[in-house]
């Protein structure tokens, strides 16, 4: 059944859709990440305009991290102080990234910026993970015990001023990492489409020393926070966010994840590790094949606007 | 000019009806539907025009027409990959100010065959010289060309020399299809006739295009009320979320 996609200017297969939120969302549920890192290139692979399928997403990450973090708040496992200062700086970054996102739009290059910055981010990061869970594998193999770094060992980071005591997460550090963080996870949500919960978890992890208890509750409060407000600012500054488009891939991916998260507990960690790591690796290189291949048509048009 | 809004045969007939003797040419046209309301999820429409001629004595040659329809205007940047340091990116660009959005040009056969070079320069005839003025693009241009080509595959522009039946030696339909992705707004029609090279008559009808449906709603929502609309869907995002939270509850 075609259905049409009013700002992506598409008609769809409604199944195809449903079925790409289906297996992202079991990805995401899976993995326990939001899943707009593959989501959003998906749709770019479908034939949607990468502007839409970034705006879009953003809608639909707010949907999957919103019920991810009132699940944590129920467990009370938010920290909301920490919450609420990675946010100061997440608001910022998100303002930031739409406004790189729409300078780089009215310049043509906005295609160029996603593809890049999908290229870099994921071949970094799904390298790393494949090279981690792999060595771990090996660790496994030989019956050597995993080494674990210290969780109470400080960091250049703890020498920062600014210091303050987060209660629920029991420790006390600066609060200009704090922002820092929150930063780059706007800006980086807001030009890619991506909650960047794969990013944030690591950092807080390593450069905050947060507890694990607290880290992923936490992070996906203020992934629903900057993914609304990119929704929005996405809506207002460029009228790119298509709505009838964010509704199914919300419908999908929420029903995927609940089968997702049911599948992971039958799995060994690293295997699941060295999975996603690969499955991030390929979606990378794709994009990477796509910049440097010749498109089937150079030339491209955009209307700027109607003449009454 | 009458306005008919009978169905196409009835239009026509009235048309008949209307022949009296003239000096000279002159045209009569009516065009069907005159409000043509398209659902953005279909896949698309068309308007019928139908045209007759009346004159006082019979033509020595056959009469020839040519109509062209023209949506309402807008202003388009063609951008051009090309490679830089081994990526393909967008490098060149050219904005044309001010073209139609939508541009027919229909005639019974090749409008060349019709009038001559001069007189469709003139009059700005064809798809590339009624572009090209409007945009004061250089003759030979590849972003013009290029233009013309996606807005041709997207069939919004569209140069057809066959477009034109005649029905008798006077009469003559033109069928004016409209991809669902028309502008909303007026389309202006013109009709030209000639006989043997010279212009005999000219006519300028109009009709009207809406949109409606759902998704017609969704567009215009997202570009009047933007900000609404983007709290609406991050709303209805955090509503999903919510039920989601409640329905898999899992303690």
């Amino acid at each position: 059944m075609l259905i049409y996609l009013p700002i992506a200017d598409l008609p769809v297969n409604i199944f195809v859709l449903l079925a790409t939120g289906l297996a992202v969302g079991f990805v995401s549920g899976m993995f326990g990440v939001g899943g707009g890192f593959l989501m959003t290139p998906l749709l770019i692979f479908l034939g949607i305009s990468p502007g839409v399928a970034v705006a879009s997403v953003s809608s639909h990450i707010t949907a999957s991290s919103f019920s991810g973090a009132l699940n944590y708040w129920r467990r009370r496992t938010v920290d909301l102080q920490m919450a609420m200062a990675l946010l100061a700086g997440g608001m910022l970054g998100t303002w930031s990234g739409i406004w790189i996102f729409t300078t780089l739009r009215s310049l043509g290059q906005l295609d160029l910026l996603i593809a890049f910055s999908y290229l870099i981010m994921l071949s970094a990061v799904g390298g790393l993970m494949v090279v981690e869970s792999v060595r771990s594998i090996i660790r496994q193999r030989q019956n050597k015990p995993s080494v674990l770094r210290r969780s109470g060992s400080h960091t250049w980071v703890h020498g920062l001023p600014f210091k303050f005591r987060f209660k629920r997460s029991k420790i006390y550090v600066s609060v200009i990492p704090v922002f820092g963080i929150g930063y780059i996870i706007g800006v980086v949500g807001a030009i890619m489409g991506i909650g960047g919960g794969f990013l944030l978890v690591p950092m807080l992890i390593y450069f905050l020393r947060m507890p694990t208890n607290t880290v992923i509750g936490t992070s996906a409060v203020l992934t629903t926070a900057t993914m609304a407000l990119a929704t929005v600012m996405h809506a207002v500054s460029n009228h790119l966010v298509d709505a009838v488009l964010s509704l199914i891939l919300m419908v999908g991916g929420v029903i995927g994840a609940q089968f997702g998260a049911r599948t992971a507990q039958n799995m060994p960690a690293e295997r699941l590790r060295l999975l996603l790591g690969l499955l991030i690796l390929a979606v990378g290189f794709r994009f990477g094949f796509d910049l440097i291949s010749r498109p089937e048509n150079l030339y491209s048009i955009r209307s700027l606007g109607t003449e009454p | 000019m009458i306005a008919f809004l009978r169905p196409s045969m009835f239009a026509l007939a009235a048309l008949a009806t209307q022949a009296l003797p003239v000096a000279g040419e002159e045209l009569v046209s009516t065009i069907a539907p005159e409000l043509i309301s398209i659902s953005a999820n279909y896949s698309g429409s068309s308007v019928v025009a139908f045209g007759a001629v009346q004159a006082s004595k019979k033509p020595a040659h056959p009469y020839d027409v040519i109509v062209t329809v023209t949506g309402p205007q807008q202003s388009v940047v063609t951008r051009r990959k090309e490679r830089v340091a081994g990526v393909w990116l967008n490098k060149g660009s050219q904005t044309f100010t001010d073209i139609p959005s939508f541009l027919g040009v229909f005639a019974n056969r090749p409008i060349d065959a019709i009038a001559s070079a001069d007189l469709l320069r003139e009059q700005r005839i064809g798809l590339k010289r009624a572009l090209f003025a409007d945009s004061g693009a250089p003759k030979d241009d590849p972003y013009l060309d290029n233009l013309i080509k996606i807005r041709t595959e997207e069939q919004l522009y569209n140069e057809q020399p066959k477009g034109v039946t005649f029905l008798s030696p006077t009469a003559f339909r033109v069928d004016i299809p409209l991809p669902q992705s028309v502008l909303t707004g007026d389309y202006k029609v013109e009709f030209r006739v000639f006989s043997d090279g010279v212009p005999l008559a000219h006519n300028v009808s109009a009709f009207r295009v809406a949109k409606v449906g759902v998704e017609e709603f969704v567009i215009q929502a997202a570009s009047d009320y933007s900000l609404l609309y983007g709290l609406a869907t991050t709303f209805m995002a955090l509503l999903m979320g919510w039920m989601a939270s409640v329905v898999f509850r899992k303690d």
